[in-house]
């Protein structure tokens, strides 16, 4: 594992208990630290289950040569806690996750659950909140918030742990776009503000490719490609064949090539798009 | 014929504390057979309009027109099961409410339940089941061994099993992959060309532009658009003004400065056309 490395899956197997399949079959996987990495693909084809397995809360088949890594550390039994103090979970269903009365109590259950002292507790409960922009509600009952809000008060909960890794399971899939898009602005400011490593598993692929460092597809258990938005999302055929979108500005260009405006290559954002199609548009 | 609101409000916990207006005054008249979106914010009052389409929820004043049924303030429940044979509504994550040991008996539960045998009704779900892009074997499984997206289709197999002559869903197909997403989509559509009226809850305004032909636009539970996509999209500033979303093809075209364009393009095939007559000219 190069030092940079925050998590290193080699050759990971798993197969669920009750299930005869595997359902995932020799991951091979590094996450750089400080980098945000978007997992897609169908649903089933295993994005949550490779989560789990790097906090521990799935074990992968038995193989000799399966190693997982996380911080410097080999996940075991024996390191098990530590590493889950070290990654954060946030699901879709923020109803799911909710423990407390009030939304301090909420965020505090982690640091209770690790024995952090009162005084300690408080400051960062409030800190957490205050984070997420939601220190006025300290007091409100979590059922009283909107999806936006309980998924900004799971996230508290997390932070307050100082975690260095943070996973997004879809946890923006029930937001409406506002909500959506506020919830990835409050994570990228958190990655920044504490060099947080993000993993988010995601259907929206516009997200992945504004967001990411890299995209992990996944297909069937198996990765089938592991590179830098731009190169994973210029396989158009590729990723309509397992049954993900493009993003919209590779939909639009590969549109436009069925109609004979062939877009240059390096043409790969929606800012570069535009000025190009501008550009093309006076010369005429 | 067509569903017809007037002066319909709807009060909350009415005298109490709490008391809250979740419909203020809302009139409009929907023809049959037409697909039909609810957009607006979180709290808007979509959720609370949908639950009046079958009396789940009565209006505190004013009058509904639906199925061959007049709903008001004093309509009593014991009426309401003709209602809700003709009018259903699928809730957000419809497969957290599959119960039955097996898929075909979960089906078969709605049309049962509305006086079909009980072979009538499995025959009826067998014919879901294909409908909804499941494979036959799966009927004699127990939901609760499917993945998350086959579980909502089984769920909204039950419901399209009676076959409502009006569906009103809230957010069918939140959280899917993209190409189950599309499968639901095209699902309600053919259900809708085949003779239905289906209502959809959605922020999703690619969808809107899509399959929707009259857009109910609300806030603070007030109406404040009855209109088609085309027309809603239109006035740019509005949108905004509103804080709504614009489909990804119509906000893309807003940068494309020096275009003209003879109308706003909502989706990805308008747009795509558009700068193809822009590049020729």
């Amino acid at each position: 594992m190069s030092k940079e490395n925050i998590i290193s899956l080699q050759h990971v197997y798993f197969t669920y208990p009750s299930g005869k399949n595997q359902v995932l079959k020799d991951i091979n996987l590094d996450i750089k630290k400080g980098s945000w990495t978007s997992i897609v693909g169908h649903n089933g084809s295993g994005k949550s289950t490779v989560t789990r397995l790097i906090n521990g809360l799935l074990t992968p088949d038995d193989n000799p040569d399966t190693k997982i890594i996380v911080d410097n550390e080999v996940l075991t039994e024996k390191t098990v806690w530590d590493i889950r103090d070290k990654v954060g979970m946030v699901f879709q269903n923020p109803d799911n996750q909710f423990v407390g009365a009030t939304v301090a109590d909420d965020v505090a259950f982690g640091l209770e659950n690790r024995g952090v002292a009162h005084d300690e507790m408080v400051e960062r409960v409030n800190q957490a909140l205050q984070w997420v922009g939601m220190e006025k509600y300290a007091n409100s009952e979590p059922s009283n918030l909107s999806g936006g809000q309980k998924q900004r008060v799971a996230i508290a909960g997390i932070l307050a742990i100082k975690p260095k890794i943070i996973i997004l399971d879809e946890a923006t899939a029930m937001l409406d776009p506002n909500g959506r898009n506020s919830i990835l602005r409050l994570v990228k400011r958190m990655k920044e503000k504490n060099n947080l490593t993000v993993i988010s598993i995601t259907h929206d692929v516009d997200e992945a490719i504004i967001e990411a460092d890299q995209v992990v597809v996944l297909n069937d258990g198996k990765i089938l490609m592991q590179d830098n938005p731009i190169n994973v999302f210029k396989n158009s055929n590729l990723i309509h064949k397992i049954g993900l979108e493009l993003p919209f500005v590779f939909e639009l260009k590969q549109k436009l090539a069925e109609n004979s405006i062939d877009i240059p290559s390096e043409i790969n954002t929606k800012e570069k798009l535009v000025k190009y199609l501008c550009q093309l548009n006076s010369k005429m | 014929m067509p569903i017809k609101f007037k002066d319909v409000s709807y009060v909350y916990s009415p005298g109490s504390p709490l008391e809250k207006l979740g419909l203020d005054n809302i009139n409009f008249e929907i023809q049959d057979h037409k697909f039909i979106t609810i957009i607006g914010h979180t709290g808007s009052g979509k959720s609370t309009l949908m639950q009046h389409f079958n009396a789940l929820l009565k209006p505190t004043k004013g009058t509904i027109k639906i199925a061959n049924m007049e709903i008001t303030p004093e309509t009593k429940n014991k009426n309401l099961k003709e209602l809700r044979r003709h009018v259903s509504l699928v809730f957000q994550f419809p497969e957290s409410q599959l119960f039955e040991d097996t898929v075909i008996d979960d089906i078969a539960f709605g049309p049962k339940n509305f006086g079909y045998s009980e072979e009538e009704a499995k025959k009826l779900a067998a014919k879901w089941i294909e409908k909804v892009g499941l494979p036959a074997e799966i009927a004699s499984k127990s939901p609760f061994e499917l993945s998350g997206g086959q579980m909502r289709r089984v769920a909204i197999a039950g419901v399209l099993a009676y076959q409502p002559d009006i569906l009103c869903l809230d957010e069918p197909a939140a959280g899917l992959d993209p190409r189950a997403h599309e499968q639901m989509m095209n699902l309600f559509a053919e259900y809708q060309k085949e003779g239905h009226t289906v209502i959809l809850v959605t922020h999703n305004m690619d969808d809107v532009a899509k399959y929707a032909d009259d857009v109910l636009v609300m806030e603070h539970g007030k109406l404040i658009k009855h209109a088609t996509p085309k027309e809603v999209f239109a006035d740019r500033n509005w949108v905004k003004q509103h804080y709504l979303d614009e489909p990804r093809a119509s906000l893309f075209a807003s940068e494309l400065e020096n275009f003209e364009f003879d109308e706003n393009p909502l989706t990805m095939d308008e747009l795509v056309s558009e700068i193809k007559n822009n590049l020729r000219k």
